[in-house]
């Protein structure tokens, strides 16, 4: 597993509406700058936008931390909150949690826009988002 | 931090024509649509035209902000259509599964206007 | 004296590249020859007194590949220097054997060297080549049938990648063309992994939310059933050829093709 470095890193706190627009407008720039192409910005930026609003609206607030990997060539979000947490992951994503305004919609399209997603919640200690993007790997043989 | 709305709600021929900017936070979104539906209230035109060349990203809140709008103006009585979707803004909405609801997408504002003005002749 | 003969084998160096390039190519050969050569060893090249030259001769025949020389012109780059350095020892030498000998020995230099040079120049011709094909099996060439509607007959073997690439293509070019109809033809394309397909049916629809009206056609049994196995659906108007999709577009946008009588 490539690692991710804290060498090129970067905070963003989430703690009120104007920040989530900061945090996608910040991803989008870190994205820019990894050499993503313009859909892919995109993508992460509307990614950040799901989950940032998740950690705000159900978890009260928290933070944005943007890693690039020690090779340049992938992106890593990690978006924690100390809210209530999500009791039972598996339904998060299912039918409970799929009601408009809930957490399921935006976090199943979130990750159907990135490579890697991992959700980890406990009840009563917070949630931790942690997303990743590749950068493509070109011309293949 | 002060807040420059460059969003707008113009009148065009007999319909209106919305223009939401990019760095609309929610409740600036929920504002913004509580303001077009007052206007086509007020106004009473037949046809609502979205502008989205403004907007970079197009999230589940805003979806459904977006559909919310099209199914108050459908109920008040206007049809609603919708330009300027950018290219990876429409890629992104259609992996993640966002709908939009009842806004028929144009090309253009021509094409827009065309579509708005049968629509109006009840075609 | 070795620029005119050069240029007297009729090679077309003048023509490719510029005069400041060939001087410059030129005295930088010279004077790593005479580095090399200076260490007394004309045999083998391979030791490290001659590093410095193969990299300057590599770097020549990599220009001269993407420049578009022929194989036979690089060689003959090298092969004008012998002329030039027989001459210099013919001037130099006072002894018929000993300049029997000397070109001897700086004909094999020369020649190994001539060798080496035409080698790289063929490896990368090789890999320039390779490079091009490759990146025409990825492009997507768009036809612009008319005013406001493009036709893209897809080509080669289909994965998720190249249709995500496939897809930024398109909606760009309904963009810049207003396309207000776009034919994406799948008659060349034998069957696509269940993948692919969706991402297919997902560029449709991103181009339906751009206000373009996409029509498929040639699409083939195998992937009809892929298609149809999806579930999600396909939002298009669906023909057998090109042919059928271009005159749908024509009515749709309210064209017509009209025989002129004579």
């Amino acid at each position: 597993m490539t690692t991710f470095s804290d060498e090129a890193s970067l905070q963003v706190e989430i703690q009120e509406e104007f920040d989530i627009i900061s945090a996608r407008a910040r991803a989008r720039v870190f994205a820019e700058a990894l050499g993503f192409g313009i859909v892919d910005q995109t993508r992460i930026a509307t990614a950040v936008s799901e989950i940032a609003r998740n950690a705000l609206i159900h978890g009260g607030g928290g933070k944005m931390i943007l890693l690039a990997s020690k090779d340049k060539k992938g992106l890593e979000i990690v978006i924690v909150d100390e809210g209530p947490g999500v009791p039972n992951i598996d339904r998060v994503i299912g039918h409970e949690y799929s009601k408009p305004g809930g957490l399921g919609l935006g976090l199943a399209g979130a990750k159907r826009l990135m490579d890697e997603f991992y959700f980890e919640s406990k009840p009563g200690v917070g949630t931790k988002v942690t997303m990743r993007k590749w950068l493509p790997s070109g011309f293949r043989w | 931090m002060e807040e420059v709305s460059r969003s707008s709600i113009l009148k065009i021929e007999d319909f209106l024509l919305a223009t939401p900017q990019e760095a609309m936070h929610d409740i600036a979104a929920i504002r913004f649509r509580d303001d077009i539906l007052r206007r086509l209230k007020d106004t009473k035109v037949n046809g609502l035209l979205i502008d989205l060349s403004g907007i970079d990203v197009v999230d589940s809140f805003m979806g459904r902000t977006i559909g919310e709008i099209a199914n108050s103006a459908n109920l008040i009585g206007a049809e609603v259509a919708m330009i300027g979707l950018r290219p990876d803004v429409a890629i992104t909405m259609v992996e993640m599964g966002i709908s939009l609801g009842n806004v028929y997408p144009h090309l253009n504002l021509d094409l827009a206007l065309k579509f708005l003005r049968n629509q109006r002749r009840g075609g | 004296m070795w620029k005119k003969l050069i240029s007297r084998s009729a090679n077309r160096s003048f023509d490719l590249m510029t005069v400041t390039q060939l001087d410059e190519e030129t005295q930088a050969f010279v004077t790593e020859f005479v580095k090399a050569i200076s260490s007394e060893n004309y045999e083998d090249i391979t030791r490290p007194e001659y590093e410095n030259l193969l990299t300057m001769l590599r770097g020549i025949s990599a220009n001269r590949a993407e420049l578009g020389f022929t194989p036979t012109e690089i060689a003959v780059f090298i092969l004008c220097f012998k002329e030039v350095i027989n001459t210099v020892l013919e001037d130099k030498s006072e002894d018929p054997k000993e300049l029997a000998s000397d070109v001897l020995v700086i004909g094999n230099l020369m020649d190994k060297l001539a060798l080496y040079t035409f080698e790289t120049f063929v490896a990368s011709r090789e890999a320039i080549i390779k490079k091009q094909a490759v990146a025409l099996e990825f492009t997507n060439p768009m036809i612009m049938v008319w005013d406001n509607l493009i036709a893209f007959p897809l080509q080669g073997v289909l994965d998720t990648y190249r249709m995500a690439k496939f897809t930024e293509e398109m909606l760009d070019a309904i963009t810049r063309h207003q396309a207000k109809v776009v034919i994406v033809d799948l008659t060349a394309i034998p069957t696509m992994d269940t993948a692919t397909c969706h991402r297919l049916i997902q560029a449709i629809e991103a181009s339906r939310l751009m206000g373009s009206e996409a029509v498929v056609t040639g699409i083939s049994p195998s992937v009809a059933s892929i298609i149809v196995k999806l579930e999600v659906g396909l939002k298009a108007r669906t023909l057998r050829e090109l042919r059928e999709g271009i005159n749908y577009a024509f009515r749709v946008m309210g064209l017509k093709v009209v025989e002129e009588v004579s």
